[in-house]
């Protein structure tokens, strides 16, 4: 069974509902536990390469870092706590450097989460589920849709209008006011052309009948079974055997306000 | 039976259409029908309302734009007004010109199955009819392809399929090849050939070059600039009536046409009516050799006072991503020299140029430009001495006027204001712009919008320019103004350097002809050569210019007539 036949409106509540109740627990353990579940997951039942997951998640560890390190430096000291390390006008306590830790920690467990959607889920396939499922409006799925499509082309002419401007003879922008009036130069061209490929897109969707009509019967049915449900409860089982395993080596705390 | 053919399926009567913001219609008084199972030929200059008509006649217009609608177009004898929503569409289709903007999906069969569903075909019979539809554009291999990986030409084709899967009673194409090169466009005529043959479908054809669409139309209806009708008729009797007055319109004619009249205008060519197919024109001639001596427009090499080579590639590789881009080329450019680069999309024509006009740096092999590596050149001392012309004209526009658009490249170089004044000017009466001196380049018609382009290139003092498959999408008259502006630049003293699918530019103006095939060079030398050079041909998808076709069909018909004489 692949993470990818599940039902991407499904796998994305499920998503939703772990980080909610992720956010409830405030201790290091349970966010710790269930990231290295959903990213075991990921690999075994996704089929996705270590290398592609950890490309995408270490700018997260960086920002998990700095969130570390800016929630030791800036804590507050509460009357009681156990003092660890002092420096000048720095303190460290045990529950401070718990708290941080815990921080980072869910900024990771968020993140594993994301990823484990997004690595598995085809835009399309979810917007199709979204259609059929969460009845999306079919005007504002198929916009999406034909926008997605349009982001690597945009990228292509952005390169290119800027290569046409360097031939032009434009000096390279030094001061911030010519690269406000850089920006200009390639944002009128950029937006001419993409309004234009929008207005050509959207006929040629109308001329193929497309009226945005609700009432759609789908080639491709995106359904919902049972074991989408049972992969729904997996997850959530994930998270409180985490906390099971936090509360019985005696890490685990509720949130309590503390930010 | 016989009446029912007779019977129109689609009429307009006295339709006018007025874009909101302008005052004068772009559409007036259109009165037309369209038969059941015949193709039409839509002609007209640019601005004429080809396209503007089109999206009448399918109801896109004018719902999808801010104008007004004036006369009535009915389909099988129903007021188009009455259609639902979206209903319309299910009888008559449309392919339009840009292969990159038509779609919405990301797959070759989500795309079919989203019109299939907007018409709410029952999903157990769509699958059937998406594979009915790839199968009549060759496309089935391709089903589950992605289309953004599909070259321009497949894109045309699953347009094309697209539309049929609805089975439309008609099928609008507008200027569906303009894009492609000329392989792909010969293939997607010889489709609709094919399903015209097997079906009945009303064809109503909007295409500049008319060559391969000719022996597949019935009749051409032509618009006149102000967008009147000029002419309705049978499509011999359009092209023996109006071919002159086409020419002066801009339009492009069927190269036979174009060259009965030429032979007309010589005195050479004695047929009764203007020819429309090669064997008419070949009968029309007392001595068709000779003729062909007189109709051959290859300009006459243009000797540079000294054999100097400006440029120079050596061993040039580009890899990118892993794939090999450019690989081994070695070529150069003289003084005064029309060098053209052909071959199929996506042999790598484009990449080099980049490489040659400094854009990307050569991963293996050197590039000397006025006997200096191209990597030693100042950007700013660079861009003034080579230029490159962009595909998509808008790209290179910066300044907010087309005046100050020319001037800009002279303003950094610090030119005193009266002398950039006195070269403005005139480059602008060089490219008859100078009406449009203070308006936005934006707002410019697509071939103002060319000469523009081409003409902030020329107002530098340039050795060499480089562009990018110029003539694309335009008519006659835009294209022949443009190389003219180009062979002044060589008589001058400059080189240029041309990516092109244009086989009769080829002919006429470049002196020599490098093709390209994978990132390799297959062919280096004279275009004359090149055409009798079978294999690189084929490998390249090119196709002989036309008066080299003729050249070969005089020599067939005279062997065949040799032999029965013996």
């Amino acid at each position: 069974m692949l993470l990818h036949e599940f039902n991407p409106s499904i796998k994305a509540f499920t998503v939703i509902v772990c980080v909610l109740i992720l956010s409830v627990f405030f201790d290091p353990v349970t966010p710790f536990l269930t990231l290295v579940m959903t990213a075991a997951a990921t690999f075994i039942f996704g089929r996705v390469s270590f290398k592609r997951w950890i490309l995408l998640f270490s700018p997260f560890i960086f920002m998990a870092a700095i969130y570390i390190w800016s929630a030791l430096v800036f804590s507050k000291t509460i009357e009681g706590e156990t003092l660890i390390w002092t420096w000048g006008i720095f303190t460290l306590t045990e529950e401070s450097f718990l708290r941080a830790l815990s921080l980072g920690m869910r900024v990771l467990s968020f993140t594993s989460l994301s990823l484990l959607f997004i690595l598995t889920t085809k835009p399309t396939d979810f917007l199709l589920s979204l259609m059929q499922q969460c009845r999306l409006p079919p005007k504002l799925a198929y916009g999406i849709m034909a926008g997605y499509r349009f982001l690597p082309l945009m990228k292509e002419e952005f390169e290119i209008i800027k290569s046409a401007h360097r031939i032009r003879g434009v000096p390279k922008a030094r001061t911030f006011h010519d690269k406000a009036a850089e920006l200009k130069r390639y944002t009128v061209p950029l937006l001419a052309g993409a309004i234009r490929k929008a207005e050509r897109t959207a006929m040629a969707m109308e001329s193929k009948g497309f009226t945005g009509d609700k009432n759609r019967d789908f080639y491709h049915k995106i359904s919902v079974s049972w074991k989408d449900w049972a992969c729904f409860a997996f997850f959530i089982g994930v998270i409180l055997i985490s906390a099971y395993i936090s509360w019985l080596f005696g890490f685990l705390q509720f949130y309590n306000g503390e930010l | 039976m016989e009446l029912q053919h007779n019977r129109h399926i689609l009429k307009t009567e006295q339709l006018s259409f007025r874009y909101e913001d302008v005052k004068k219609p772009i559409l007036k008084d259109v009165q037309f029908s369209l038969y059941p199972g015949e193709a039409v030929l839509l002609l007209g200059p640019s601005g004429s309302g080809k396209s503007t008509l089109a999206f009448c006649l399918n109801k896109l217009y004018p719902e999808a734009v801010d104008g007004e609608l004036k006369g009535t177009i009915s389909f099988k004898g129903r007021r188009l007004a009455e259609f639902g929503p979206g209903e319309i569409n299910e009888y008559i289709g449309i392919v339009f010109q840009d292969p990159e903007s038509q779609f919405c999906m990301t797959t070759v069969e989500d795309e079919l199955a989203f019109g299939l569903e907007n018409m709410k075909t029952p999903p157990e019979e769509i699958e059937r009819k998406i594979d009915e539809a790839l199968e009549l554009v060759h496309l089935l291999p391709y089903k589950h392809s992605l289309i953004h990986t599909l070259s321009g030409g497949q894109k045309q084709k699953l347009a094309l399929a697209c539309v049929l899967s609805l089975k439309p009673d008609i099928l609008i194409l507008d200027e569906p090849t303009a894009n492609l090169d000329p392989a792909s466009s010969y293939e997607l005529t010889r489709i609709l050939k094919e399903i015209k043959k097997n079906q009945t479908i009303s064809l109503l054809i909007i295409e500049h070059k008319l060559d391969d669409w000719v022996n597949l139309t019935d009749r051409c209806v032509v618009l006149n600039k102000e967008g009147e009708i000029l002419f309705i008729g049978s499509t011999a009797e359009c092209f023996n009536q109006y071919a002159e007055e086409l020419l002066h319109e801009g339009i492009w004619l069927p190269s036979a046409v174009r060259a009965g009249l030429s032979g007309k205008k010589a005195g050479i060519y004695h047929g009764e009516t203007l020819p429309l197919t090669d064997r008419e024109l070949i009968t029309g001639f007392a001595n068709p050799s000779a003729a062909l001596q007189i109709l051959d427009n290859r300009k006459n090499k243009h000797q540079g006072p000294e054999e100097q080579i400006i440029l120079s590639a050596e061993k040039l590789s580009y890899n990118k991503a892993g794939k090999d881009l450019i690989r081994n080329i070695s070529f150069s450019v003289k003084t005064g020299e029309f060098v053209a680069i052909a071959g199929s999309n996506g042999s790598g024509k484009t990449t080099l140029s980049r490489l040659l006009a400094g854009l990307s740096a050569p991963s293996k092999g050197n590039i000397l430009f006025n006997d200096r590596p191209l990597s030693q050149w100042k950007e700013q001392e660079l861009r003034q001495k080579s230029g490159y012309v962009f595909q998509n004209p808008e790209h290179q526009f910066i300044a907010d006027s087309v005046y100050a658009e020319i001037a800009f490249s002279l303003k950094i170089q610090q030119i005193p204001e009266a002398d950039i004044q006195k070269k403005v000017q005139a480059a602008l009466l060089q490219v008859d712009l100078l009406k449009c001196a203070d308006m936005n380049p934006f707002s410019l018609s697509q071939g103002q919008k060319r000469r523009l382009s081409v003409a902030s290139m020329l107002v530098n003092d340039l050795d060499l320019l480089i562009l990018d498959e110029p003539t694309f999408g335009q008519d006659a008259r835009t294209s022949g103004q443009l190389m003219k502006l180009l062979e002044t630049k060589i008589h001058s003293g400059g080189s240029v350097l041309m990516i092109t699918h244009d086989m009769e530019i080829i002919h006429s103006y470049a002196d020599k002809v490098l093709v390209l095939s994978e990132g390799e060079k297959i062919y280096d030398g004279l275009p004359d050569a090149l055409w009798k050079k079978d294999e690189i041909m084929e490998i390249a998808s090119l196709k002989v210019p036309y008066i080299e076709k003729l050249r070969n069909d005089i020599g067939s018909i005279a062997g065949r007539e040799k032999l029965a004489l013996t």
